[in-house]
């Protein structure tokens, strides 16, 4: 199903060009206030319309593009890195050493870590600008995101140590260095890829919410979690069905992800 | 086969998923708080949930006329003011008995405020009374109280309105009430039902026995979009305070439900940070000291707008602290201030500031450019900052806009005062500039712009301080009128706080619910809950 | 025989250790998160002019100096099951979190249930050969139950009268479809599957004896872990649902900085965490001795 990949591929190449080029693709800018054109239906110079304050909605949803295609797979990469180094030494060395590990998983999955962020807004200057704010509320979401994957992937880890294969290269003289990274992480594959195409959208939408405590992407810069999360309005989604774009982009784009990231038996 | 399966699975899934949903009572009221109660207790009431109870099943001897403005006799069947302001002689009803039936006498109204005006209480209505010395309670005869207060309290009625008798002798306490409706059940997080009160004493004009209603849930929500869903279905009565958004989608479906009830005393304000100790830099403190940049900026604001786009026409550009919704104290002669971008950028010249490949920089050379805190999680807001933003941006000043969940903004703007600017909405309950001293003395705690000064730092706070203390100090209504005409002009003047839009209160109200008159007070659709009524449709 | 008891005692004292040892210090770690943050005893009402500036409302507690001090001072009361009082609800913790567990529980327990089983079959129904509409359709909800924010699903819910628990299926359901769908599918390329089916040997019994038997360690340990998503998620999705539970109570405790409540609420879900993971893993042990 090599054509299926390439063209989840190309799609997302696609996306990620657009972000990249969003101030030739669309002449206004994303901040431009069109305040006589306010909730516009699409029309020839608005293709997906205007919001409340006469933003070009395209423009909006382009430049939001550019922030989160970059940085939540970046995070999510971060994120899934963590899991899987603690996962595997937990799971490759066991005992006491692997207890400790997962209960420090537990302990950060238990903890209320938004207090944590609210003391790290409190801590950065107001004024700080919209790039570095979103760079630390990702980098934030990467360094503590990670706990729910550590035990799956100890879990897979302990099971492929007893596996045969990994006898039959023990046999072979293959050294633990070698077994762990090439052999037992390569069967980690399909665990990792469903842990990252998790972490995206997760972290997507953590950052809008993120927004509400003066972290993450402020007016007026745009991003997919703060433009998806204007659909939670359904009475003025069912009247202007165009403003679920950034919602069905993101699911396109997951799924350009799933099929690339995913085992190649995809179509099976 | 597939299908039938699944479909089975979709109908056990609503199963167990599902919730029972009450049947609606007739004669029950139903409506939502936003959160629970913090107290029972009426006389430790200070926030709008517990007050909400307390309207509703406290009897207080004067209370406030929500539709004319004007106290009314409530147990007191009448009232008399000594000339000194010192002495209220009271005539109480006679033959009332509390929810429980203990007969209601002066001896009530005596305990009532030495209970009140114990220190280790700590009741913050009491407070208000303790401002000028002890309050002491006389008792001459079953039906006569006399108060006695320190000094004068002008406008002491709306201060009554909030004292809710309690039983001397009762063993239920705060639970006996002489109010419309009495609390049945409360169950933390989910619900407060009132029943009503079978020793109310209220009839109406043919004699027949207050309140119609039989009871009242709240229900505590504090999700507005879901408070709209299960208005639209009938589960609840109405709704208050909606924004403007939702009010047009419910308008365009059902416009007999949805009512514009006119402006409301909401003000949603802008200011700076003009603390002297503030962490800030000393050049910023210079911009946000001068009243000739707050005027500017004042004047760059487009209000138009905010009324047009965020509140869709429902809203007023405002002027000052009370809108007209405030019959008694509102000041027509102040107007707000007109949008015009090119004076504005004129008088920051003048004032040394200079525009350089469209960035303002200051005397100093210092580009301008601040934050704007806001609470966060209030659409409205966050989109009135996004246009001031905007036009800020025509002036050359950068604007970042923060926002803040509650706690932290509250520590900015009263504990640390790291901030540049902060966008807010004024909690105007009290209809009555004595509800505002805090704001307006120099010394209070809510001077947001510079709070708690030891004295006045500048002529005009010092004048404000002066006027504000002698419209305290006098019974006069036309005197007090003058003196606090005069504060408002002042802050037109000085602009200390930039007053943006005044909202108008929109409110839902199903057609069933009789007797419905919005009200800008307190509590603004149910103030006459007694005589609500739901009548049978026959429908049902 | 002796020896067997006494390390066995000693192997389970050891872990209540490790297992209580836990729990406080996430409670520890709530306790000093709390404190640090900005807004703490701050008074909700500040603003109102009319209470602003009263003695009695003004006076809220200072940041105690010590935050190890106080903690421990919260544990020997807590040795004495007293979780103190609630700043913002004036009323005893405990009787708090008694009151609202049950909803919880319920929610919690319905959401996972639901989202687990519906996530593993369809993950299961996906790897049959002519299931490609099945897959197709599963992959797709749950892409789009991952993009939509949290209130419109607990909007979704409310206007289907559905409850809290729904929304937390809709959370549990794609991370357990698309963990087990990659287990399993991985699971079928694996050797003594493909001589399995080189065998002839039926697909119902390739999948259910071969490939998903062999996955289950891995089902288990994403099981546990999901107890705690569950939790997490039953915080948003009551407070958009507005039911009466204990994540509901989180966020109001949360937005009102009330330390004693939050630490109640983490040393709940902190136990529970770990209880289901350790049960998740001792099932798994379990498994491993018996296949081996």
């Amino acid at each position: 199903m090599t054509i299926l990949r390439k063209a989840a591929l190309a799609w997302l190449l696609l996306i990620f060009v657009l972000g990249l080029c969003a101030d030739w693709v669309v002449s206004s800018g994303y901040a431009q206030q069109f305040r006589e054109h306010a909730n516009a239906p699409p029309s020839h110079r608005f293709p997906l319309g205007t919001d409340e304050l006469g933003r070009d909605r395209l423009a909006r949803l382009l430049h939001g593009t550019r922030v989160s295609l970059l940085l939540a797979p970046a995070a999510a990469m971060a994120a899934t890195t963590i899991a899987l180094v603690l996962g595997v030494s937990a799971g490759y060395f066991g005992g006491g050493f692997a207890a400790a590990i997962l209960s420090c998983t537990d302990l950060v999955a238990s903890v209320p870590w938004l207090f944590l962020l609210l003391a790290v807004r409190a801590f950065l200057p107001l004024d700080v600008g919209p790039a570095v704010s979103v760079g630390i509320t990702f980098a934030l979401l990467g360094l503590f995101g990670w706990a729910s994957g550590v035990r799956l992937i100890n879990a897979c880890v302990a099971r492929a140590k007893d596996s045969d294969y990994v006898l039959q290269c023990r046999a072979a003289g293959c050294s633990n260095h070698r077994l762990l990274f090439v052999h037992i992480a390569s069967s980690l594959r399909p665990v990792l890829a469903a842990q990252f195409w998790l972490f995206i959208p997760h972290f997507l939408m953590a950052e809008a919410n993120l927004g509400v405590l003066g972290l993450g992407v402020t007016e007026p810069l745009p991003s997919w979690g703060n433009l998806i999360a204007e659909i939670q309005n359904v009475p003025a989604v069912l009247n202007a069905p165009w403003r679920l774009a950034p919602a069905l982009l993101l699911i396109l784009m997951l799924g350009g992800f799933q099929i690339v990231f995913a085992d190649k038996e995809i179509g099976r | 086969m597939m299908r039938i399966r699944d479909v089975a699975v979709a109908f056990a899934l609503l199963g167990v998923f599902g919730q029972s949903i009450r049947a609606e009572g007739d004669g029950q009221l139903r409506l939502c708080l936003r959160h629970d109660p913090k107290t029972f207790d009426p006389l430790l009431v200070q926030e709008e949930s517990s007050e909400a109870i307390r309207y509703l099943t406290g009897g207080v001897l004067v209370r406030m006329n929500r539709s004319t403005q004007k106290p009314e006799p409530e147990l007191a069947a009448s009232w008399k003011i000594s000339p000194s302001g010192r002495r209220i002689d009271f005539q109480l009803r006679p033959g009332l008995r509390f929810s429980d039936g203990t007969p209601f006498s002066a001896e009530d109204v005596a305990f009532t405020f030495r209970r009140m005006m114990d220190p280790a209480l700590r009741s913050p209505i009491g407070d208000l009374f303790r401002a000028g010395g002890p309050v002491q309670v006389k008792v001459e005869g079953p039906a006569k109280a006399v108060l006695l207060l320190p000094g004068p309290i002008a406008g002491v009625e709306r201060l009554l309105d909030q004292v809710t008798i309690m039983s001397a002798h009762s063993a239920q306490k705060e639970r006996a009430v002489l109010g419309p409706f009495v609390v049945a059940e409360y169950k933390s997080g989910s619900h407060v039902l009132l029943k009503a009160n079978p020793n109310y004493w209220k009839r109406d004009s043919s004699g027949r026995k207050l309140p119609y209603l039989e009871s009242v849930r709240f229900d505590l929500q504090s999700n507005r979009d879901l408070e709209t869903l299960r208005f639209r279905r009938g589960e609840l009565h109405m709704i208050h305070g909606l924004d403007a958004e939702t009010f047009e989608s419910l308008n365009s479906g059902s416009p007999q439900m949805a009512i514009d009830a006119g402006p409301s005393y909401d003000t949603e304000m802008l200011w700076f940070n003009q603390v002297a100790r503030a962490p800030i830099p000393s050049f910023k403190k210079a911009w946000f000291r001068s009243s000739a940049f707050r005027k500017a900026i004042s004047r760059a604001l487009n209000r138009e707008d905010i009324v047009r786009l965020v509140y869709r026409g429902h809203a007023q550009p405002a002027a000052g602290p009370y809108s007209s919704a405030n019959r008694l104290w509102f000041n027509g002669r102040i107007k707000p201030d007109s949008h015009a971008p090119e004076e504005a950028l004129r008088a920051l010249r003048a004032e040394g500031f200079r525009l350089n490949r469209e960035e303002l920089f200051d005397v100093s050379g210092n580009r301008v450019e601040l934050s704007l805190i806001t609470n966060a999680g209030n659409k409205s807001r966050a989109r009135i900052a996004s246009l001031i933003q905007d036009d800020l941006v025509k002036l050359g000043i950068r604007v970042s806009i923060v926002p803040l969940d509650f706690p932290s903004l509250i520590e900015r703007i009263t504990r640390t005062f790291s901030y540049d600017a902060c966008l807010l909405g004024l909690v105007n309950v009290d209809a009555d500039p004595n509800g505002q001293m805090n704001v307006w003395l120099s010394s209070g705690v809510s001077h947001q712009w510079n709070p708690g000064q030891p004295a006045p730092e500048t002529e005009w706070e010092a004048e404000i301080d002066r006027l504000m203390r002698s419209q305290a100090a006098t019974l006069d209504f036309a005197a007090r009128k003058r003196y606090f005409d005069r504060v408002q002009e002042i802050v037109a003047r000085e602009v200390p706080f930039i007053y943006l839009v005044s909202r108008n209160s929109l409110v839902a109200v199903s057609p069933r619910l009789k007797g419905v008159a919005p009200s800008p007070m307190f509590p603004q659709l149910y103030w006459n809950a007694e005589r609500l009524s739901l009548p049978n449709t026959g429908g049902r | 025989m002796d020896r067997g008891l006494t390390g066995l005692a000693l192997r389970t004292g050891r872990q209540t250790f490790v297992f209580l040892l836990s729990v406080f210090a996430a409670g520890f770690l709530a306790f000093s998160l709390v404190r640090l943050a900005p807004g703490f005893g701050i008074d909700e009402y500040a603003l109102d002019p009319r209470y602003a500036a009263l003695p009695g409302i003004r006076q809220t507690p200072e940041p105690g100096r010590n935050v190890v001090l106080a903690y421990l001072d919260f544990i020997r009361r807590l040795a004495q099951g007293d979780l103190g009082e609630s700043e913002i609800f004036g009323r005893p913790v405990t009787s708090l979190l008694n009151e609202r567990a049950a909803t919880t529980a319920r929610n919690v327990a319905v959401g996972l249930a639901a989202g687990s089983l519906g996530g593993l079959t369809f993950a299961l129904c996906g790897l049959f050969r002519l299931a490609f509409a099945i897959r197709l359709t599963a992959s797709v909800v749950a892409a789009a139950l991952l993009c939509v924010p949290s209130s419109l699903i607990a909007f979704g819910a409310v206007s289907l009268r559905l409850s809290a628990s729904f929304g937390i299926a809709a959370v549990v359901f794609p991370r357990i479809y698309r963990h087990s769908d990659n287990l399993l599918r991985a699971g079928l390329l694996r050797a003594h599957v493909l001589s399995a089916r080189a065998r002839g040997i039926g697909e119902f019994r390739i999948v259910f004896h071969h490939v998903f038997r062999n996955v289950l360690g891995p089902l288990l340990a994403l099981a546990g872990a999901t107890v705690n998503l569950a939790l997490s998620a039953a915080i948003p999705m009551e407070v958009l649902c507005d039911e009466a539970g204990l994540g509901q109570l989180a966020w109001r405790a949360a937005l009102g900085r009330d330390s004693k409540l939050i630490v109640g609420i983490t040393l709940i879900i902190a136990a529970v965490t770990l209880l289901s993971n350790r049960l998740a893993e001792l099932a798994g042990g379990t498994l491993r001795g018996r296949s081996a």
